[in-house]
């Protein structure tokens, strides 16, 4: 347990081989739909798929009477991170890839639910987030090499109860409490940002630049101008149809681009609005009720905007959804009847292409990434469970060895509590193990906190600090 | 004319304010119908293949293989024309029609104020009219347990039909017990100075106990004594000491399970059952040998902590159910989540339950273990006729489709606000 050091961790990092899965079910989510046959792995990519290829020298995986599928992508994930939240109304220099942590369980967790890829959010708190990563879930690998080379950029974008800080505990005490303010916060931040890239423009412009001062350089407003110049995707966090549509009139008014409406449950109301606008929906599947501004939520969303013409994604923001996002997708064959093709791409191809990632993943093709999940059974079904989740041509996790790598982790643990109580017997002096955890449920909905300490309680926090210093 | 007007605009104010509202309840038929063709899920482990279901008067009257219904000349017939029935599922453990929007306060009806609320009922907060509660009927989810929260002891729960006019309607058990939340040994502590999160001993855990014992020790001796004066905390607790009502008991872990299981013995509750999850050998060998039944959350869980099995929660209904333990399921989330139920129990399946485990869990064990088990939880004579028909295995999101409800006989209309809104949409995009 050393890829991570942590339990469940591996002896050795895992390595990319070549792997021929022979018979099984393939579903391509390419035009030729579901086929029989196999697929050859090669260097880490999709080399073939096809019937009866042999290779030599490649692994052979018996997959009859399985399924073999893409990696789950999940558009809206806060796993492996150490922070979520940055508490100012616009935190766009905040990157979510300087945060990342390649020792959450959570992304072995969800190797064994078949994902393979996910776009780590920033909360929202803010009405403009921070940046995303996107990484490819390689336990055992550090956190720069979890994050995808070269990955389009995104930011979070968030309006509603969240940003209006409608759900806490106190009265609001931050500007903007009102969906009202929240367009102004935008407004605002843009107005600012296209003021900002026209200084710079004219400076640069300028030929001769001895005498002239520089414009003083701004991270945020950097993050913005990429946005404007179309460098950066906005994935918005959103809910009820009157703030979806201000902020499509905003974009359209300033000039920028919204790439993604994320959860997004009154899409449903909006759908044509997005569709003229070729924004991409990622919602959960089913959730409402849980506060005011989801009270219409309904779980025909996904199958109304995708029979609109809306690219659809059904995502998690939760570590445990996540586990199962097989069978989110499944519940929109339930609610709304799409096929089964259709959704199984809510949960793969759709969100690799709202990601900009289709050139790369979200079907089975020769030459896209080898990142594939062999399924015991058809993957939307609740019976369904991942038998190799295989990431860049590496097998992350086997269902094979899972009870074996589990008994290790027991036997590890009672080897550390028999150390620890030999030297108690010593008479070693002993201290009570502090944990520094964070909750392992956080989303977007739950408690939105900066180091464990909600947004709410942040200056009563600081207040016992400041004391104590 | 003006006058016209108003009434014009009266009814069209009416009519949108009906279809505002949640579907009438369902009628109930006299005389006999027969619904043939149809699998049938006995929910005792049995299962016909083509089948009939004989309904009288609101109870089950005949189930039997093949068509029987030209035995039936004057019956109404129902050619189910292959489909699947199920009986209703049941959700124990519950706060459905206890509250409707879950982050505000105000539209929330079940926890009160205090420590020992044995009084306090669930049952006259049962709102007919919340609007989530046609959402988890739809996936066929027919009976619910409203129960109260929080304190250490909450209040007492009742069984309800998801469907009437009004809680006296929609009633099945009144009262079924009282809900004791045990104190947890530990408790989590943040200290700011650090930033770090420390488990602690709950210094106060031996306080509530004792409480608790004091608690039941004087409810005891009143009731000996024929309840010689008015304590309606303590006089609420009579049924869980004459072991009519049952005593349900929510614990955080093992070690908890194991006191309370102590504590009941101690007590000589006759009904106690567990409401939580136990992983440990120890603990679920006291289930047995007590013969204490257990509701286990939903399999939708992570584990417990980082070096837990990954599959922990997936896997525990066939650990106990290899035990023999008396196992049912709540659905421990949100309320308005509840509709998952068939679904979180379908999931244990992947993980060693076989399919007819995994539907008696949210059947005929959380019947059981209810104390309605005479009355509902499996399709067999004598019965409720309280039946769903579904297309395809209500288990497996990708093949459930509930058509049709039953409650007592009285079909129980399937729509809800969330399928108006669709229809609402699908009709402005011209899709369906």
């Amino acid at each position: 347990m050393v890829y991570p050091f942590v339990a469940f961790g591996n002896a050795s990092i895992p390595t990319k081989q070549d792997l021929l899965i022979k018979n099984a079910t393939i579903w391509t989510n390419e035009t030729e739909g579901n086929i029989t046959g196999d697929v050859l792995i090669k260097n880490g990519k999709i080399e073939s798929v096809g019937k009866n290829l042999s290779a030599a020298g490649a692994k052979v995986v018996d997959g009859t009477g399985k399924h073999l599928t893409n990696g789950i992508i999940d558009e809206h994930s806060h796993i492996a991170l150490f922070s979520i939240n940055e508490i100012e109304t616009i935190s766009s220099e905040v990157r979510q890839e300087d945060v990342v942590n390649s020792e959450d369980i959570n992304i072995y967790r969800q190797l064994a639910g078949g994902v393979t890829t996910s776009q780590l959010l920033h909360g929202s708190a803010d009405c403009i987030g921070g940046q995303s990563a996107i990484i490819k879930l390689k336990w055992g690998e550090t956190a720069e090499n979890l994050i995808i080379p070269n990955s389009p950029k995104f930011i979070k974008f968030a309006l509603g109860e969240n940003v209006k800080r409608g759900n806490a505990p106190q009265a609001p005490n931050r500007y903007p409490s009102t969906r009202m303010g929240v367009e102004q916060v935008f407004n605002d931040a843009f107005t600012r940002a296209i003021a900002y890239k026209k200084e710079w423009t004219n400076y640069n412009n300028q030929k001769v630049k001895t005498g002239l001062i520089a414009p003083r350089r701004d991270l945020e407003l950097d993050a913005l101008v990429e946005i404007l110049d179309g460098k950066r995707n906005i994935t918005c966090h959103s809910y009820v149809q009157s703030e979806i549509n201000m902020l499509m009139k905003l974009a359209d008014s300033l000039g920028f681009k919204v790439n993604t409406l994320t959860h997004i449950l009154e899409g449903y109301k909006v759908a044509d609005k997005m569709k003229a606008r070729n924004i991409n929906a990622s919602t959960f599947s089913d959730w409402w009720a849980y506060k005011m501004e989801v009270k219409e939520a309904i779980p025909y969303n996904a199958a109304i905007m995708t029979k609109v013409g809306v690219n659809t994604a059904i995502n998690s923001d939760d570590a445990e959804m996540a586990r199962r996002l097989n069978q989110e997708a499944a519940k929109t064959i339930l609610y709304g009847g799409l096929t089964e093709m259709q959704a199984w791409k809510t949960v793969t191809l759709n969100p690799a292409k709202m990601l900009h990632l289709d050139e790369r993943l979200g079907s089975i093709k020769k030459g896209k990434d080898a990142d594939l999940v062999l399924w015991t059974d058809n993957p939307l079904s609740v019976y369904a469970k991942p038998e190799k989740t295989i990431i860049d041509g590496t097998i992350y996790f086997d269902l094979e060895n899972e009870s074996a790598k589990f008994k290790s982790v027991e036997i590890e643990k009672n080897r550390i509590i028999q150390k620890l109580l030999l030297e108690k017997s010593k008479g070693t002096p002993t201290v009570r193990p502090t944990i520094r955890t964070r909750p392992s449920d956080i989303h977007c909905d739950a408690i939105l906190e900066y180091d464990g300490v909600s947004v709410e309680n942040l200056d009563e926090y600081l207040e016992k600090m400041n004391n104590q210093n | 004319m003006m006058k016209k007007i108003i009434t014009a605009i009266y009814l069209i104010l009416i009519s949108q304010s009906v279809l505002a509202q949640n579907p009438a309840a369902g009628k109930s038929v006299m005389g006999v119908t027969v619904f043939s063709n149809a699998k049938i899920y006995v929910g005792n482990g049995k299962e016909i293949v083509n089948g009939s279901l004989v309904v009288e008067n609101g109870k089950i009257t005949a189930v039997s293989e093949g068509d029987v219904s030209a035995n039936y000349a004057s019956a109404k017939k129902v050619n189910l024309g292959g489909k699947h029935i199920y009986p209703g599922l049941i959700s124990p453990a519950n706060a459905l029609g206890l509250t409707e929007i879950e982050a505000v306060r105000t539209t929330s009806d079940y926890q009160e104020i205090g420590q020992l609320n044995s009084n306090v009922r669930a049952l006259i907060a049962y709102n007919t009219d919340s609007e989530v509660i046609p959402t988890v009927r739809s996936n066929g989810v027919l009976i619910t347990q409203a129960t109260p929260e929080g304190g250490l002891i909450s209040g007492r729960s009742s069984v309800m039909y998801l469907d009437g006019w009004n809680w006296e309607d929609a009633l099945l058990k009144a009262d079924d017990g009282v809900w004791l939340n045990w104190p947890s040994k530990m408790s989590n502590s943040f200290d700011f100075a650090t930033g770090t999160r420390e488990a602690k001993k709950n210094e106060n855990y031996q306080t509530s106990i004792d409480e608790l014992n004091k608690f039941f020790a004087q409810a005891k001796l009143l009731a000996a004594e024929n309840n010689i004066y008015d304590n309606l905390k303590l006089s609420a607790m009579n049924g869980v000491l004459k072991g009519s009502d049952r005593l349900y008991i929510q614990i955080e872990n093992d070690k908890e399970a194991l006191d309370a299981i102590a504590f009941c013995s101690a007590h000589q509750i006759k009904f106690p059952v567990i409401v939580g999850a136990v992983y440990s050998e120890t603990a679920i060998n006291a289930l047995k040998e007590n013969n204490v039944p257990i509701i286990i959350p939903s399999t939708h869980r992570l584990p417990a902590k980082a070096d837990s099995d990954v599959w922990e929660a997936y896997k525990l209904p066939a650990k106990l159910f290899a035990k023999g333990i008396l196992v049912g399921m709540h659905y421990n989330n949100s309320y308005w989540r509840t509709r998952n139920l068939p679904f979180v129990a379908g999931t244990a399946v992947g993980h060693g339950l076989t399919r007819a485990q995994a539907l008696s869990m949210i059947t005929i064990n959380n019947a059981k273990i209810l104390g309605i088990d005479k009355e509902v939880g499996t399709l067999e004579v004598g019965k409720h006729a309280t039946f769903i028909v579904s297309e395809g295995d209500i288990l497996d999101m990708r093949t459930a489709k509930v058509t049709q409800a039953f409650i007592k006989g009285a079909e129980v209309s399937l729509d809800d606000k969330q399928k108006r809104l669709a229809e609402k949409y699908n009709s402005k995009y011209g899709i369906k």
